[in-house]
């Protein structure tokens, strides 16, 4: 009946199980077909949890797998399947889940499981990646070939090793403007009076990124641009010139009346100093990451940080939807 | 009727609604408030508001079931929701792109963010879709416009050709602006007004733009009308737009209080030779343009340069043949799934400076369908860090090559990894002195590569006095063992006779190799 299904409001009809690893590759081999034949996407996360130093006892070990798993269940939707992809790794399958619908999945179930494991001791940490069928693999066998080969770089990513999950997001900021990198994936360099490197060089970053939305109008992603003076950024003009697009762009910084009706992006007026002196770009899709952070020094010159780390793009964008009380969407 | 900036807010938190209420008045909307399900109900019906902002966890009447009380209810059938709820709950009938769900907590700039968006959505009922469309063939632009000028509509009509697409914008029948490709304004439109073939599509939606045509859609129209048709009477005596063409005179000669196009082709003139590169990078419409520079040739503030064997721009030049762009397209098709991104590849131009981008873009202007991005000259002037779009290759069956100039230096390495989708190739540059900065530009290439598997080639740009077989061979041995090259690899020597060289290698190594997206 109707009024049973309601009562219920979000919770299963059903309840969920977590299913063994023969279940969940079966279930997987028939998502690929079923989703190569209507040609539609889906996507499988793996999920690690790193602590677990000593070995449990078989008791505790029950009780550990089932305060996850029901953690787990609560968190995914009724249509998605959940199990064991091997002796160690949990594995999902998201029907109907584009690349950035499982990074949303993948910040719900960390969510719930750090909530779970606040208290563990020792601490343990959840780790998660995805693959998304047909772009990551043409299997089920691909898709976790992939999805694992992310865990790996994953654990090794800038956002991983610096143990920015447990800083808060002006934390994170200061961080990486204050400290020297010299990578060919995280890099520092400074710019304004006196460098190489004048402001506009920013701009020009800014305006690449543009041109990369616009290029492929169709493409999903999402861009925050925060800027001092936002009117100033030269690439709202193109915005405002073109058709609808599926990347989500939003403008951050002091109010201007004049970008209330801007196309193409949301303005998000955020009444904070420190966005004064410290600017900052976040761009993610499918493909690939870019972060810009910048922080205004004296004398007009700029200390800057760039990193082309998907991870760290998303860990950012996340941690600023969080503490500034936004949707939490990509 | 429903009120056109009313907002009901239906919350069950006296103080949430007083600082939604207070926030919303101070951007100029009107609020109604309920406290509970039953009163949203008689709101709701009563007073018809343009969006109505609903607990999901009302008394009385919860959020869900009000929703689905006045979605059946004809009078209130239309009227956009916007939920708000502590957590994630199903809801039967939720309209995706129209009713909106957000979650606590609330940033006040996003929940006016969503509303205007619904708004918007609202009143160009519902998600956009296309109200009038279809071929060029059986309608001229000219007739469209006219028509929706009539009608007084308001949105964006979108023109599709075989390899361009632009758009028009409208307000109350008016012409706000045009675009096509990187020009807006008059330009863009009168470019559009010539176009026979292709799809045209309107689709009603308020548009945000600034007015940038101040004539009315009549008289630019005609005015458009009045061009195309000089522009075809006059064309032989308007200069080829391959010619290439110089000032005689300094800008500062020029006397007072004349046109002021003439001042901004002049200036043009400093970075283009061209004459289509000037017409492209004008603000003036092409036909204002060719008919100046026309003028300016008869008057001989301008003349026309004789090209030098190597610069010989000749249309018979024949850079790809059909079937050859034809793989390359298969190939990048094959390299990318994303099937909306297939229309364009990438080619990264790394340098060790940026005059040698600029050097290396004349050359390029031989090859048929090369067209120089106006903001070259800005990168090539860049002593380090060149960054940005040099120019765009046109290849048969619109695909475009779009050719980036890049920074060496291993502090840019970012920018390698996060834009190298669709990347194609790789064109590596340096001269004599740059050669000392050698490792960073393998460094740069090594890592490019790790991350995308393409085809590379390397660039030498010797100086004047370097064109000794010995001397060369010595560069060509010392940059082979820095590029870990083999011997029968070659590195092209920078000049006009190897610049088609350039490119055949490129793509014939893309074509025959089996190049696989990292």
């Amino acid at each position: 009946m109707a009024t049973d299904s309601k009562s219920h409001g979000h919770k299963k009809t059903v309840p969920g199980r977590l299913y063994d690893t023969f279940f969940v590759s079966e279930y997987g081999k028939i998502e690929s077909m079923r989703a190569a034949r209507y040609s539609t996407q889906f996507s499988i996360l793996l999920m690690n949890i790193d602590g677990m130093d000593s070995p449990l006892r078989d008791d505790e070990a029950a009780g550990f797998v089932k305060k996850i798993s029901n953690s787990i269940l609560d968190a995914i939707r009724p249509c998605d399947v959940a199990g064991m992809a091997d002796d160690r790794q949990v594995a999902i399958i998201l029907p109907e889940t584009d690349y950035f619908g499982a990074l949303i999945a993948i910040r719900k179930i960390t969510k719930a499981l750090s909530s779970t494991l606040t208290y563990e001791n020792p601490p343990k940490k959840v780790v998660m990646s995805q693959a998304t069928f047909p772009k990551d693999g043409k299997g089920y066998g691909a898709l976790i070939s992939t999805a694992s080969k992310r865990m790996i770089d994953k654990k090794d990513s800038f956002w991983e090793k610096e143990e920015f999950r447990n800083k808060l997001f002006w934390e994170i900021l200061g961080d990486m403007s204050s400290t020297t990198y010299k990578g060919f994936e995280n890099s520092s360099f400074d710019l304004g009076g006196g460098q190489t490197l004048s402001e506009s060089f920013i701009d020009q970053i800014n305006e690449l990124i543009v041109r990369e939305i616009t290029q492929a109008p169709h493409k999903r992603g999402i861009a925050f641009f925060a800027s001092k003076k936002l009117s100033a950024l030269p690439a709202l003009n193109t915005l405002g010139h073109i058709g609808t697009l599926s990347t989500k762009v939003f403008l951050i910084g002091q109010s201007e009346d004049s970008l209330r009706d801007i196309k193409n992006a949301t303005p998000l007026f955020l009444d904070d100093p420190r966005l004064r002196e410290t600017f900052f770009t976040f761009y993610l899709t499918e493909d690939s990451g870019y972060s810009l952070i910048c922080r205004e020094n004296w004398g007009a010159t700029f200390s800057c940080f760039h990193s082309a780390d998907p991870y760290l793009v998303d860990g950012l964008i996340n941690k600023f939807q969080l503490e500034y009380s936004l949707q939490e969407q990509l | 009727m429903a009120n056109k900036d009313k907002i009901l807010l239906a919350l069950k938190n006296d103080e949430e609604i007083k600082s939604f209420a207070t926030y919303l008045y101070s951007l100029g909307y009107e609020t109604a408030t309920a406290k509970d399900g039953g009163r949203a109900l008689e709101a709701a019906i009563a007073e018809s508001p343009a969006i109505i902002v609903a607990d999901t966890d009302l008394p009385v009447i919860n959020g869900d079931r009000l929703f689905q009380i006045l979605r059946n209810n004809p009078h209130t059938s239309k009227i956009p929701f916007l939920f708000i709820s502590d957590a994630i709950v199903d809801i039967k009938g939720f309209r995706s792109g129209i009713d909106v769900f957000l979650v606590r907590p609330l940033n006040m700039e996003e929940l006016h963010g969503r509303i205007k968006h619904t708004l918007t959505v609202k009143d160009s009922g519902g998600f956009a879709s296309g109200e009038i469309e279809g071929r060029l063939r059986q309608m001229s632009l000219a007739d469209i416009l006219q028509f929706l000028h009539l009608n007084k509509k308001e949105g964006v009509l979108k023109i599709t050709s075989a390899d361009a697409a632009g758009n028009v914008f409208i307000k109350e029948g008016q012409i706000y602006n045009a675009a096509v490709g990187g020009v807006e304004k008059e330009k863009a439109l009168f470019r559009l007004l010539q176009w026979t073939e292709g799809k045209f599509e309107f689709i009603p939606s308020p548009i945000a733009v600034t007015k940038k045509i101040s004539t009315s859609t009549g008289n630019l129209l005609m005015e458009g009308m009045r061009q195309i048709d000089e522009f075809k009477k006059s064309q032989e005596e308007f200069p080829d737009k391959k010619a290439l063409v110089r000032a005689r005179v300094e800008e500062g000669q020029l006397p007072q209080g004349l046109q002021p196009i003439i001042y901004e082709i002049i200036e043009l003139l400093k970075t283009y030779q061209r004459v289509e590169d000037v017409v492209e990078n004008a603000t003036y419409t092409d036909y204002e343009v060719y008919k100046t520079i026309a003028g300016m040739l008869a008057k001989g503030i301008l003349e026309e340069v004789r090209a030098k064997a190597g610069d010989a721009v000749s249309e018979t030049v024949e850079f790809l043949t059909n079937d050859q762009a034809i793989s390359i397209r298969e190939k990048i098709i094959s390299r990318f799934s994303d099937p909306h991104s297939l229309s364009a590849g990438k080619v990264f131009l790394i340098a060790t400076s940026g005059p040698l981008i600029g050097t290396f873009v004349e050359f390029c202007r031989r090859i048929p369908g090369f067209t120089v991005s106006y903001k070259s000259s800005y990168v090539s002037n860049a002593k380090e860090n060149p960054l940005g779009l040099v120019a765009t290759l046109k290849l048969y069956g619109g695909m475009e090559i779009n050719i980036f100039a890049i920074p060496s230096i291993k502090h840019m390495g970012p920018l390698w990894k996060a834009f190298s989708s669709n990347l194609i190739g790789l064109i590596l540059l340096w001269d004599e002195e740059g050669g000392k900065d050698i490792k960073e530009l393998v460094a740069a290439k090594q890592d490019i590569l790790v991350n995308k598997r393409v085809p590379v080639v390397h660039v030498f740009a010797e100086s004047a006095g370097e064109d000794v077989t010995g001397v060369r061979q010595t560069f060509n041995l010392k940059y082979k063992k820095a590029f870990n090259l083999k011997l029968d690899e070659p590195i092209f020597k920078m000049d006009a006779e190897m610049i088609f060289e350039i490119f055949y290698s490129l793509f014939s190594t893309l074509i025959k190799e089996d190049y696989v997206s990292a």
